[in-house]
C-alpha cells in the first residue's frame, strides 16, 4: 500500500511580485505610520492655531 | 513657513545629501492628508512644493541644477508652478507666453495665472512656447524654465480674494524681456508638455490626498458634534438619520484615501499612473465636496456661521473641483482608457 503524499497546494503559487506583497492597503508599515503621526501631531499643534489666524485675517482684508 | 522648514516639511523628496529626508512619494501623500487635516491651504503648499517642484527637479534636473537648487529647496526657498494662464486653463497647452531663444538663454514675455503660493515663492516651474521664428509658424516647443524670484522683468501680480484656501496665495505672474538662462531649462528644450503630463498626474495625487485631509476633518468635527449635541431628550448621533449620513460619509472618505494611497503606491513603483490618478482626484473631489457639505448641514444653523470650522473646510473643499483637472478632464481621462 502506499501512501500519497498530498501537497500543500500553496507550496505551487508563484511568490507574489513584489507589488502584491504587501500589507492591505489601509494598513501602513511602521515608518509610515511614524511618519503619519507626527505629520498630525504638527499640524494640530502648531499649524492649525496659525493658520486659523490668519484665515480670520483673511477674512477682513480686501485680498488674501 | 519656519515652522513647516523646521519639520522638514519641504525636502520629504529631497535626498539626504542635499538636506532633504529622501522619502518616497508616498509619504508625501501621508504628509499632504496630514496637514490637510489642518489646513488645506497650508498642505497644498506643501504638495505643490514637493510634488511639482522638488520632485521634478529631482527626477528632470540635470546634476548642477540638483546640486544648487535642491538643498535650498529643502530648507525655506518655496517653489510654485505655473502653467495655467487665464484664456488656458483646462486647456493648459493653449498657453501663450512666449520664450525667445536669445545668446546664453531665453525671453520670457507674457502672463501667468492662478499660480498657487505666488507670493510666498522664491523659484518657479514656469512653461512657455517657444517663439515662432521670424516669418515661420510657431513650433510646438512647450519649454520648462526655473524661473528665479528676482528675475529682472518678473512680477508677482496681487493674490486673488479667494473663496478659501486663505493662508497660501494665489496670484498671476507678469514677464517682460524676464531673461532664463539656459541653464534653468528644466529637461530638454521643447519637451516641456511631456514633462508637465508626468508630473500633473502626481500633482492629482497630491491633491486628492489633500481633499482626503479636508474630508475627514469634516467627519471628525460632525462626529464630535452628533456626539455632543442634543435634540428631542437624547445625542443627535443616536438617530437613525444622523448616523447613516455620517456613516456614509466615512465610506466616502475611505473610499477616496484607498484610491489616493493605491495611485501613490503605484507611482513609487514606477508604473503608469494616469487612470489610477484621475479616479483617485475624481473620487475625493466628489467625497470633499459631499462630506464637508454634510458637516455644514449637521451643525444646524451654527454651521452656517464663519464661527464654525465646517464652513471653511467647504470652502476649502470646492478648489479642489477646479485645480489640477475639472470633473469633465478627469472623466475625459478615465474615459480615454477604456479606449471606447
Amino acid at each position: 500500500m502506499s501512501v500519497q503524499v498530498l501537497q500543500n497546494p500553496l507550496a505551487q503559487v508563484e511568490p507574489l511580485p513584489a507589488s502584491r506583497d504587501t500589507n492591505p492597503l489601509s494598513v501602513l508599515s511602521e515608518d509610515e505610520r511614524l511618519h503619519f503621526g507626527a505629520v498630525h501631531q504638527v499640524a494640530m499643534a502648531e499649524v492649525a492655531p496659525l493658520t486659523r489666524r490668519m484665515e480670520e485675517e483673511g477674512r477682513t482684508l480686501p485680498s488674501w | 513657513m519656519k515652522t513647516l522648514s523646521h519639520y522638514g516639511f519641504f525636502g520629504v523628496v529631497v535626498p539626504e545629501q542635499f538636506g532633504g529626508s529622501g522619502q518616497n512619494f508616498f509619504d508625501v501623500v501621508l504628509t499632504v492628508e496630514g496637514l490637510a487635516r489642518a489646513d488645506a491651504a497650508v498642505a497644498l503648499l506643501v504638495d505643490v512644493h514637493n510634488t511639482l517642484i522638488t520632485g521634478a527637479i529631482n527626477r528632470f534636473g540635470r546634476r548642477s541644477q540638483r546640486f544648487r537648487l535642491l538643498p535650498q529647496l529643502a530648507a525655506e526657498r518655496i517653489g510654485a508652478f505655473s502653467l495655467s494662464e487665464a484664456h488656458a486653463g483646462s486647456d493648459a497647452f493653449a498657453l501663450r507666453t512666449t520664450a525667445t531663444p536669445v545668446e546664453g538663454g531665453f525671453l520670457l514675455n507674457g502672463s501667468k495665472a492662478w499660480v498657487s503660493g505666488g507670493r510666498e515663492a522664491g523659484l518657479y516651474l514656469l512653461f512657455a512656447r517657444l517663439a515662432a521664428p521670424e516669418g515661420g509658424n510657431p513650433p510646438d516647443g512647450i519649454t520648462a524654465f526655473l524661473v528665479d524670484r528676482a528675475s529682472s522683468g518678473l512680477t508677482v501680480g496681487p493674490p486673488e480674494a479667494k473663496v478659501g484656501l486663505k493662508a497660501s496665495s494665489t496670484t498671476p505672474l507678469f514677464l517682460k524681456d524676464c531673461f532664463v538662462a539656459e541653464d534653468d531649462v528644466l529637461g530638454e528644450v521643447g519637451k516641456g508638455r511631456r514633462l508637465a503630463m508626468a508630473l500633473l498626474n502626481e500633482g492629482r495625487i497630491g491633491i486628492a490626498a489633500q481633499l482626503v485631509g479636508i474630508g475627514q476633518a469634516a467627519l471628525d468635527l460632525a462626529v464630535a458634534y452628533a456626539k455632543a449635541r442634543e435634540a428631542f431628550g437624547r445625542r443627535i448621533g443616536k438617530n437613525q438619520s444622523v448616523a447613516f449620513a455620517l456613516a456614509d460619509a466615512a465610506m466616502q472618505v475611505e473610499t477616496a484615501r484607498l484610491l489616493t494611497w493605491n495611485a501613490a503606491r503605484l507611482a513609487d513603483q514606477g508604473n503608469e499612473t494616469r487612470y489610477a490618478a484621475a479616479m483617485a482626484k475624481l473620487t475625493a473631489q466628489r467625497m470633499a465636496e459631499s462630506v464637508t457639505s454634510l458637516g455644514i448641514e449637521i451643525h444646524g444653523g451654527a454651521g452656517y456661521t464663519t464661527d464654525c470650522l465646517a464652513e471653511k473646510l467647504w470652502r476649502d473643499a470646492k478648489a479642489g473641483t477646479i485645480y489640477e483637472g475639472t470633473e469633465n478632464m478627469q472623466l475625459t481621462t478615465i474615459a480615454h482608457g477604456l479606449d471606447l
